[in-house]
């Protein structure tokens, strides 16, 4: 949650290149992006490695612990907590892919528009944005899952209304640095219609702190996801999800503490990990918002 | 400056506006109706329609937004449909235990997360900013609400060393309900603030009059204390106002956890129960809180940076 | 081999478990201070038993505070007539008719804080606030048999009926809202007031209601039935977990239990000697199938359902809080049917083959997809969560929701919904649930201005209604049981509302707290004047 704001804070200036992203000089990131892949693999791969269907209840085996077909135990319908893990990360994944996409296209949308024709657009978006950000983002979400409801696509639209604001910011102030260039002039004075030199001029030039912005908002996206499936406004059960994971864990917490461990390492470890990689992109692709 | 205030404030207004707006139409989009959520299960038609006329949820939405948009100016939140008790009472009354411990939670980050912030832009690319940044990396990662829970188990329920739940009575006490929430809060704030710190102070220590202070024989630390720090606090106090912010609306969850009183815990029940009039004082309160926490950003930029206060 | 992995894999997490410290049983220490128990609300919404929007929590502390003309044995329902007991009334009868009954009240009877003897007058009061229809109050829709209430002198209160009720003392005198207010008070202080410092004549006395302390209450000096043993404290922690803590950690002496499969093995590996004092049957789970949508409005299709649900099996995940039902009336009460009672093609049973071919037959040999939604509160989403995984098995598919408690009360109101799980604790007067939930004046209209028929039985497949006003006109008890019976029947053959699960409401205790009675059925909340310290 706070993360997310925390994140537009500024980093230290760092000077990287591509070949050095993977090199061995990096350690960090190279252990990084390959929890990043491998998580990527377990979500794309889940149905096959999953040992059990992780909707699957078995109500003589309720509450167990880890054993050798269960690794991490099984909940309190005797589904199994390692299959629901493994299927959590194509939830996760997916999460963190889609929501600030969809905010990256639409808070950029609103942010050039503001940016590039100035006046009363500006000021509606500039109100609509402050208007935004006077809601923390947690709270945003729950208000908006409570007027939507749980499931997927609301939660999606959930997490993105909270990154909107953040990202036509960014676009509306990169706008504004690239409308003072001669070549926006040209183009306008040429005749090329708005669009066509939004699409073709502006556009490009504003591309490269949009898209680090959204890198690292994937972690963030995550984090949300789970803490609203963790309070049950997320992911609707019995869909399996990181954050409902460690709700149900809490329910037999004297039992086993495995659910909770395993899925908060889990959120831990990929956030970190997509943090890390994010931090190394925005090293190579933009480096002047150092 | 007064009237940089003044002018601040008259800026805020239609930010609030909009807020409140937006508050009450998304209230009644909510599918859920307050007269059923109430009454409940053996209500009568009979009962309904007497409950909405008592709310006014029987005029047009109009007139209940303009009635509503009156009563927010002259402050008066109104009384919660449920207990009957009246809005601003319930807000004071939790209030209090979210700002402890969003104050406590901050001061926690402050004290970890400046000094490390040193050591770390000090020591440069050695163990202990390798540490911190470690730190940080861990700070953002792990979910408030795990954390929380972990804490919670180990040191409140399995060692018994703090209590388990609830607000406290008195001074001392509430401190020590605070602590535990305030440590898990204040794990991802120490983080920031840590790196901010450190970010901040690298990019100072390179600025030419710190040069000229080192070039002058000014002694390291003097240095580093008495001209980069001073200066690096402006993105922090930047910084510190962002993460205020945070804390308040991520206490929503460790409230929850730990059972605490609060505003975030007050705003979830009467979303649940469909209380109109609560959500609303509640989300204004937290509007109020945002235009404020700004304000006093911008006035601390004035009194940390002189150069400002000249142009103001 | 295997043996030894197994073994070594639970050495190896009970290590994990002591690393968090969780293994070790901790018996919580003594406590001095009132004794306290934690219920599942999230502050308390007042002690004025006719106030609407009451929780669980606040029914407790109106319990300790008020009395009621009559009651049921601590810790039971009265089932038949000659079960119930006299609290504020000394003795009761009724006219031939059952339309006509009158009480006798106790002499010398104190309200709290001096508010003087409690007469007929308060009686009257108490029950006129009920009829008044400008007024706004609790459970307003029992009193809808009731005409009118009359004191012949200062300790006699007659109550004239509508229609027939051999158990109107089940139906509307033991209910909580039935508490008898003190009139004075309530007149003087005002209805928000009074909500808030309330008084009653129960054996306790309220010293203060806060959002964060809960209710304290003190022992009223002046009982008529004794003095209380201990100060008690009414805490309430909403969050399920942070109120299994608070009980674990010797916080609370008593906790209102989580309603999910799992939760009381998981507090016996902490605290093996907690006691469960639970309720049966409970709540009454029942599932509405909409008549009014394809493909439930196919008799097959409704009956692929039934077999398909297995009762007992849900009911075995909530480890002896739960009874599978067989009818709509729990199976611990008079009027319900047992399966062995009934005719061969009623004995449902669970069959997944004659649930497929059943589907199949309809034109369904594909599965169907039915969309639905319940609450996310425990108890709703563990049952419907079983409910989908078995229908899954015969090729059905609920494609169900799972959202916010008050939404969905709001959402099936305004005939929104498929299949409605619909859980409500019932007295043992059978015929309730008949009425709230199959008869036609009672069918959900998508106005939100009907009732909670939300299967739109009795419209949708008429005759229900004539059934049920024969048995609403027999004065006989044990008559109008035989005719509630013939309902039971009925609703099994036309399969609009399924029974699926009592379940217990549940308390759990620290044994160093003893309540003086053992509970074995009843509503949900019981009288703590009994209980003290034990150790």
């Amino acid at each position: 949650m706070s993360a997310a704001l925390e994140q537009l804070a500024p980093e230290e200036p760092r000077f990287a290149a591509l070949r050095r992203l993977f090199s061995l000089e990096r350690p960090a990131t190279l252990v990084a992006s390959a929890i990043v892949l491998l998580f990527v693999a377990i979500a794309l791969a889940a149905p096959w490695l999953a040992p059990h269907d992780p909707l699957a209840q078995s109500y003589l085996r309720i509450n167990a612990l880890p054993s050798a077909e269960h690794w991490l135990g099984t909940d309190q319908f005797g589904r199994d907590v390692f299959s629901r893990l493994l299927y959590g990360a194509r939830n996760s994944l997916i999460f963190g892919l889609v929501s600030p996409a969809i905010a990256a296209v639409v808070g950029t949308a609103l942010g050039v528009a503001a940016g590039f024709f100035g006046g009363i657009i500006d000021r509606l978006v500039s109100r609509l944005i402050d208007t935004l950000l006077a809601f923390p983002e947690l709270l945003l979400a729950i208000m908006v899952s409570a007027v939507l409801g749980g499931g997927f696509w609301n939660v999606v639209m959930v997490i993105a209304v909270a990154f909107i604001p953040g990202f036509a910011r960014v676009a509306r102030s990169a706008t504004l640095a690239v409308k003072q260039e001669p070549y926006i002039e040209a183009a306008v004075a040429v005749g090329l219609g708005t669009l066509k030199t939004i699409w073709r001029h502006v556009l490009p030039n504003i591309s490269a702190p949009v898209v680090v912005l959204a890198t690292l908002w994937v972690a963030s996206a995550i984090r949300l996801e789970a803490s609203l499936s963790f309070l049950g406004l997320g992911t609707q059960p019995p869909n399996p999800s990181w954050g409902n994971i460690i709700r149900d864990g809490l329910g037999n917490i004297f039992g086993s503490p495995w659910p909770i461990i395993g899925a908060g390492g889990a959120i831990t470890v990929v956030v970190l990990a997509f943090n890390i990689f994010g931090d190394a992109l925005r090293d190579l692709l933009d480096p002047e918002t150092n | 400056m007064a009237r940089m205030i003044v002018a601040r404030l008259l800026d805020a207004v239609p930010t609030v506006l909009l807020v409140l707006t937006l508050v009450f139409v998304a209230l009644r989009l909510l599918p859920g109706d307050p007269a059923l959520v109430v009454l409940g299960e053996y209500a009568t038609p009979e009962q309904l329609d007497l409950f909405r006329r008592e709310m006014g949820l029987d005029q047009p939405l109009l007139w209940q937004w303009l009635d509503f948009l009156r009563d927010m100016l002259m402050l008066d939140f109104g009384v919660s449909m449920i207990t009957r008790e009246p809005v601003a009472q319930l807000i004071a009354q939790n209030l209090p235990y979210t700002i402890e411990l969003t104050l406590l939670a901050t001061g926690m980050g402050l004290v970890f997360g400046i000094p490390m912030g040193v050591v770390a832009a000090v020591n440069r690319n050695r163990l202990p900013d390798s540490g911190v940044r470690i730190f940080s990396l861990i700070g953002y990662a792990i979910p408030d609400f795990y954390l929380g829970a972990l804490l919670l188990i180990v040191f409140a329920l399995n060692l018994g060393w703090f209590p388990i739940n609830g607000g406290g009575e008195g001074f001392a006490d509430r401190m020590y309900h605070a602590f535990l929430p305030a440590l898990t809060l204040a794990f991802v704030k120490t983080a920031f603030l840590g790196r901010l710190t450190r970010t901040a102070l690298l990019e100072t220590l390179g600025k030419d009059y710190v040069r000229t202070a080192r070039a002058k024989g000014a002694r390291e630390q003097r240095v580093i204390y008495r001209h980069a720090l001073r200066n690096a606090l402006l993105p922090v106090t930047t910084g510190l106002g962002l993460s205020l912010l945070a804390t308040l609306s991520g206490s929503v969850a460790i409230e929850l956890i730990f059972n605490r009183p609060g505003i975030g815990e007050v705003l979830i029940s009467a979303i649940a129960k469909r209380d109109y009039p609560v959500i609303q004082g509640g989300v204004v309160v937290f509007a109020f809180f945002v235009v404020a926490v700004n304000l006093l950003v911008d006035l601390a930029y004035i009194i940390i940076d002189p150069r400002i206060r000249a142009q103001a | 081999m295997r043996t030894t992995r197994r073994h070594l894999l639970g050495q190896a997490s009970a290590l994990g478990a002591a690393s968090l410290g969780l293994g070790a049983p901790r018996l919580a220490q003594a406590q001095t201070g009132p004794i306290t128990i934690a219920l599942a609300s999230r502050a308390p919404t007042g002690l004025n038993p006719q106030k609407t929007a009451l929780t669980g929590g606040d029914s407790w502390g109106i319990k300790q505070v008020f009395d009621t003309l009559v009651k049921s044995e601590d810790g039971t329902f009265a089932v038949r007539p000659q079960d119930f007991r006299p609290s504020l009334a000394e003795s009761w009868e009724s006219s031939a008719d059952a339309r006509s009954w009158t009480y006798r009240l106790r002499r010398g009877v104190q309200f709290h804080k001096g508010q003087g003897e409690m007469t007929s007058e308060d009686v009257v009061f108490t029950y006129g606030r009920q009829l008044d229809r400008s007024l706004v109050t609790n459970q307003k829709a029992l009193y809808a048999n009731l005409d009118r209430v009359e004191a012949p002198d200062s300790h006699t209160v007659r109550f004239h009926l509508k229609r027939p009720d051999p158990l109107f003392n089940g139906s509307m005198v033991t209910t909580l809202s039935a508490s008898i207010l003190c009139k004075k008070a309530f007149e003087e202080r005002g209805a928000e007031a009074f909500n808030m410092d309330p008084i009653g004549t129960g054996p306790y006395q309220v010293d203060s209601v806060s959002p964060t302390q809960g209710v304290m209450l003190s022992p009223f000096p002046q009982h008529f039935a004794g003095v209380a043993a201990s100060p008690l404290r009414i805490a309430f922690i909403a969050d399920t977990t942070a109120r299994t803590l608070a009980f674990a950690s010797g916080q609370v002496d008593m906790i209102e239990g989580v309603r999910q499969p799992g939760w009381i093995p998981t507090i016996r590996q902490r605290a093996p000697r907690t006691i469960f004092d639970a309720t049966a049957p409970g709540s009454f789970n029942s599932l509405h199938l909409n008549l009014t949508r394809a493909p439930l409005n196919d008799l097959r299709v409704r009956q692929a359902i039934r077999l398909a649900i297995n009762n007992a099996q849900i009911a075995a995940a909530f480890s002896g809080l739960s009874v599978p039902m067989v009818g709509i009336v729990a199976p611990q009460f008079a009027g319900a049917v047992k399966e062995e009672d009934l005719p061969p093609d009623l004995r449902y049973g669970h069959n997944i083959q004659r649930a497929r071919a059943l589907l199949a037959e309809a034109g369904h040999p594909n599965g169907v997809t039915i969309q639905c939604f319940t609450s996310q509160r425990e108890d709703y989403s563990s049952i419907m969560l079983m409910i989908q995984e078995q229908l899954r098995a015969a090729g059905i598919n609920l494609d169900l929701r799972i959202i916010d408690h008050a939404t969905m009360h709001a959402e099936n109101r305004r005939d929104r919904n498929a299949m409605t799980l619909y859980s409500s604790s019932y007295p043992p007067v059978p015929w309730q649930p008949f009425l709230q939930q199959l008869l036609s004046s009672a069918e959900v209209k998508a106005d939100g201005r009907g009732g909670e028929n939300y299967s739109h039985y009795g419209v949708a497949i008429p005759g229900i209604d004539e059934l049920i006003a024969r048995a609403q006109d027999e004065p006989d008890f044990d008559k109008r049981i035989a005719l509630i019976q013939d309902i039971e029947r009925q609703v099994l053959r036309d399969l609009p509302l399924l029974g699926i699960v009592t379940l217990s409401y549940v308390i759990a205790r620290n044994p160093r707290v003893d309540i003086g009675f053992p509970v074995q059925s009843g509503y949900a909340y019981w009288p703590l004047n009994r209980a003290r310290r034990v150790a």
